[in-house]
């Protein structure tokens, strides 16, 4: 069974390898993520889609232009994997399309498997009520099966997808493109770390994404833990500055 | 121990709750406070296990329930921990005699007030993907019949959780947990707003929540989505 502590380092190391360009943002390393995804698991094509009214375009990052077409007719006839992964708010599962998908999304399915598409995989990127977009799968004929053990890297991919996000919502992290610290592990036990998210948002009057960027770069900056910076905040006794610089 | 009428009231509602608009974190979160009142425990604890190796809480009866869960996760050692991994139960563990066994767990549990603790495991097919704990602060010791009861207690958690659930594909489970396991950082994040909004604790914040939810008849999950909506840059 893959461990998740030991999928998370092999993501960012593959994440890293298929940066093309040294632009600073979010798209260039969830392109650079959506490569190392399909090298990763196998699969023919790769897609982050932001929510509809948060970007002006919905698919930010793709791995080939036949995978951002089947995204975009998602959201051009309103049916898919990743909307309903979006409304859910959940993981969308889907290993054989054929079968399952088409009699669920009779006006995309068709669309999907012209293309070659057998599965579809779609994981929300989200912490708690944030909802960024949606990391889509697209599995192959010679794609082996997605199994627990590939379903759980897709959603470490999906967890680093989600940190890249959050942490563009501050201008001066987006060009650092930095991926510490990390979301995934550390955090999912320790109840304080969203607690404190909220304390933040309302103290500061930033919106709920920024409030946990905000607490990810003074970690950052400050060398130290999230969890213990979080506890700080809940006991009343510390206040991130709203200027990270 | 077990107290009949409480029983019989706790399955009357069970059943009442498996319909339409099914929630499993409000399940979960009624699950503990009821088992508490079934069984005398001073604290009750869920937790699920998402991934190999990884455990995350869901829901408690209490404050009290809820931090031994996570002192458990955080040192990876006690009675839930060991009934995620072998799938049996832990019955009737007396925390003075538990220091070898939870060197940190039960010395921590002891200073907190408690005595005595049970697990059981919530069991779907091969796979235990939960954990039901009970804490004493006597040292209360269960019957073999008892154990059986609260047993079934942990199985109408599992039943649950199928509710909703095609089984002829695995990997729906990931689907709904994922999705139960955001909606509890939702709640995380809508407590510390709401804490911060109003100048009141976190647990006060929480029981405002669930008693905004029982009398709309709504689900805790939504509540809380409300008050990040509304607390989300006040003004604008």
């Amino acid at each position: 069974m893959a461990d998740p502590e030991l999928v998370r380092p092999r993501v960012h190391e593959a994440v890293s390898r298929h940066r093309r360009s040294d632009r600073g943002g979010a798209v260039p390393t969830l392109e650079a993520l959506c490569r190392a995804v399909c090298e990763d698991l196998g699969v023919i094509a790769a897609t982050v889609s932001l929510l509809p009214g948060v970007g002006a375009h919905p698919v930010c990052a793709a791995s080939s232009s036949t995978a951002r077409k089947l995204d975009e007719a998602q959201f051009s006839v309103g049916e898919g994997p990743a909307r309903a992964a979006f409304d859910a708010r959940r993981p969308v599962l889907v290993p054989d399309l054929e079968r399952t998908g088409s009699l669920r999304w009779p006006g995309w399915a068709p669309a999907a498997l012209t293309e070659g598409v057998v599965g579809v995989y779609s994981f929300p990127l989200h912490v708690g009520a944030t909802i960024f977009g949606v990391l889509t799968l697209y599995a192959g004929a010679d794609t082996a099966p997605l199994g627990q053990d590939e379903v759980l890297t897709g959603l470490v991919f999906a967890e680093v997808a989600t940190e890249v996000l959050l942490d563009s919502t501050l201008p001066e992290a987006a060009a650092g493109g930095q991926l510490e610290p990390d979301l995934g592990a550390t955090l999912d036990t320790h109840a304080y770390v969203y607690q404190a998210q909220g304390m933040v948002m309302v103290e500061l009057g930033v919106s709920l994404a920024e409030a946990l960027a905000l607490m990810r770069a003074h970690a950052w900056a400050t060398g130290r833990d999230l969890t213990s910076l979080a506890g700080e905040i809940v006991a009343g006794r510390f206040m991130p500055p709203r200027d990270t610089r | 121990m077990i107290s009949v009428s409480d029983l019989s009231e706790f399955f009357v509602e069970v059943a009442d709750t498996l319909v339409d608009d099914f929630d499993l974190l409000d399940f979960l979160d009624n699950l503990t406070h009821r088992a508490a009142v079934v069984s005398g425990a001073s604290a009750v604890g869920l937790v699920l296990s998402d991934r190999p190796g990884r455990v995350r809480f869901m829901a408690a009866s209490n404050e009290s329930g809820k931090m031994l869960e996570l002192l458990q996760i955080q040192n990876e050692q006690g009675p839930c921990l060991d009934c995620l991994t072998t799938g049996e139960p832990v019955v009737n563990a007396d925390l003075a005699h538990a220091s070898d066994r939870w060197p940190t767990f039960a010395p921590h549990a002891i200073r907190a007030g408690f005595q005595s603790v049970h697990a059981f495991p919530m069991r779907l097919r091969t796979q235990v993907v939960g954990a039901l704990n009970l804490f004493g602060s006597q040292d209360s010791r269960f019957q073999p019949d008892e154990i059986r009861v609260v047993q079934a207690l942990a199985d109408v958690a599992t039943i649950a959780m199928l509710q909703e659930r095609n089984l002829a594909r695995a990997e729906t489970l990931t689907e709904q947990l994922q999705g139960a396991l955001n909606s509890r950082v939702v709640i995380e994040q809508a407590k510390g707003a709401l804490a911060a909004a109003d100048r009141i604790t976190t647990e006060e914040a929480f029981e405002l929540m669930r008693s905004r939810a029982r009398s709309g008849r709504r689900r805790l999950v939504d509540v809380a989505h409300d008050v990040l909506a509304m607390l989300e840059k006040p003004g604008r």
